[in-house]
């Protein structure tokens, strides 16, 4: 198989997204205003020569998708923690993929089926990615900050 | 880890104001000036602050994360992928450039020309169909576009998508910050005290002792190499925040932090809401009414 390329990586997550449900997707308003939003995903890609039968034989893994452009104001903050600060696509597609590792870990202690991309190790008691797995962001528009000072250089 | 972190605190930090945080794009011209959301001056204050500067912050600390650290080998992110980068009309570009170095050295500067870390930025030309740009051209006659209001997560080894609005799941729930926690269908998988849960969980799994009194707070705190190297990157929250940040924020426990030492780290300037918001635990109580 081809080694993974970056047009891949966004291939795979950009499929993922396109087969959700309307609900939660940008639309189009009553008054014809048209919405767009921002798209960010954490992609793991395997080694060439371990394509794994626990992901089917592809090597890149869309393993998280968030969108949006919104935060909570200041005034708005919880204190149980039970609302999400921050919800720019970047920030949920990092929180997803701190859910799902945590997942993963979790099926792997307990001896459930997993998807193989992360190991125990009995000795230290940690858990880790397996080696040779590479971590992707893909961002579908200059993060914040960057964008704007590009365009009023 | 510390290799990361050895050219960090050369870079310099140009402040937009005597106490640090910049507000949305007000200084972004200032190397290394941290921004916080959202770009529109016009908007309520928020805390969050700008995603390259969270990225950047990723590409030393991890992806993982305070809480995971403790059972978890650091995950780093190796690529960075960038969309949505079409040419802007002919005129803009300076002679001698072209867009794409443009972009990309925009983009290094901001998310990791800063730090160490990542293999570099690549620029993706596929069109993403809810980009702003996209949606522009596909409804040129129906005026500008908005942004959406809606927010979405989904991780399809945890199932079905979750729609998140105003920071709850299930859309239309959100209610003032009190001190009852939300319903479980409103609460985000992603929320604070969801991750918390799911942290304890794993805990037990592996047989490791669990304090169900602790604050989210304290279980971060636990995590002391994680700890000291996001000090190294963003200070300590130890001054208060600016007079002008000050009138913006509906309370006085905010901190702006800074370095310990001489040096400055090269996030100084993070105004952190710090434990009020993180003084709960994982049954949702807040800690002294839980005692």
């Amino acid at each position: 198989m081809a080694s993974v390329t970056a047009e891949s990586v966004v291939e795979a997550t950009l499929k993922s997204y396109a087969a959700l449900p309307k609900h939660g997707k940008p639309s189009v308003r009553d008054n014809g205003v048209p919405e767009w939003t921002i798209l960010a995903s954490i992609s793991l890609t395997l080694p060439d020569a371990c394509s794994s039968t626990a992901t089917n034989g592809t090597q890149v893994v869309p393993i998280s998708i968030g969108t949006g452009v919104k935060v909570l104001p200041a005034a708005r903050l919880p204190p149980l923690g039970d609302t999400v600060h921050d919800c720019h696509a970047e920030v949920l597609a990092r929180r997803g993929f701190v859910r799902w590792l945590l997942d993963q870990a979790t099926r792997v202690a307990r001896g459930e089926e997993h998807a193989g991309l992360v190991l125990w190790d009995a000795e230290t008691k940690r858990f880790s990615l397996a080696p040779g797995v590479q971590a992707w962001l893909y961002v579908s528009a200059l993060p914040v900050g960057v964008a704007q000072h590009v365009l009023s250089c | 880890m510390a290799e990361a972190f050895r050219s960090a605190p050369e870079i310099g930090l140009a402040r937009g104001d005597d106490t640090g945080a910049v507000r949305g794009r007000n200084g972004y011209e200032n190397y290394g000036a941290i921004r916080t959301k959202p770009g529109r001056t016009d908007s309520p204050p928020s805390i969050s602050f700008s995603c390259s500067d969270k990225i950047a912050s990723w590409s030393v600390l991890g992806l993982q994360g305070a809480l995971l650290s403790q059972l978890f080998e650091p995950v780093y992110l190796d690529h960075i992928l960038v969309g949505g980068v079409e040419e802007p009309p002919a005129g803009v570009i300076p002679a001698g450039s072209t867009w794409e170095n443009m972009v990309t050295a925009e983009a290094e500067r901001a998310l990791w020309g800063r730090l160490d870390g990542v293999k570099g930025v690549k620029l993706t030309t596929t069109a993403f169909p809810f980009s702003k740009t996209t949606v522009l051209a596909s409804h040129h006659e129906s005026g500008a576009p908005s942004t959406s209001t809606v927010s979405l997560s989904f991780v399809p080894g945890l199932g079905k998508a979750e729609v998140i609005i105003n920071g709850c799941a299930q859309g239309s729930g959100w209610k003032a910050p009190g001190h009852t926690l939300l319903k479980d269908k409103m609460r985000s998988r992603l929320s604070k005290i969801e991750m918390m849960r799911a942290f304890l969980g794993l805990k037990q799994v592996i047989a490791q002792q669990v304090d169900d009194s602790a604050t989210y707070f304290e279980l971060k705190h636990q995590a002391e190499a994680y700890q000291l190297a996001k000090e190294a990157i963003r200070g300590i929250p130890s001054e208060p925040v600016s007079l002008a940040w000050a009138a913006m924020l509906p309370h006085k426990e905010f901190n702006t932090t800074t370095g310990r030492g001489e040096s400055e780290p090269p996030f100084a300037g993070w105004i952190v809401g710090g434990q009020r918001y993180e003084s709960f635990t994982c049954a949702g109580f807040l800690k002294d009414e839980g005692r």
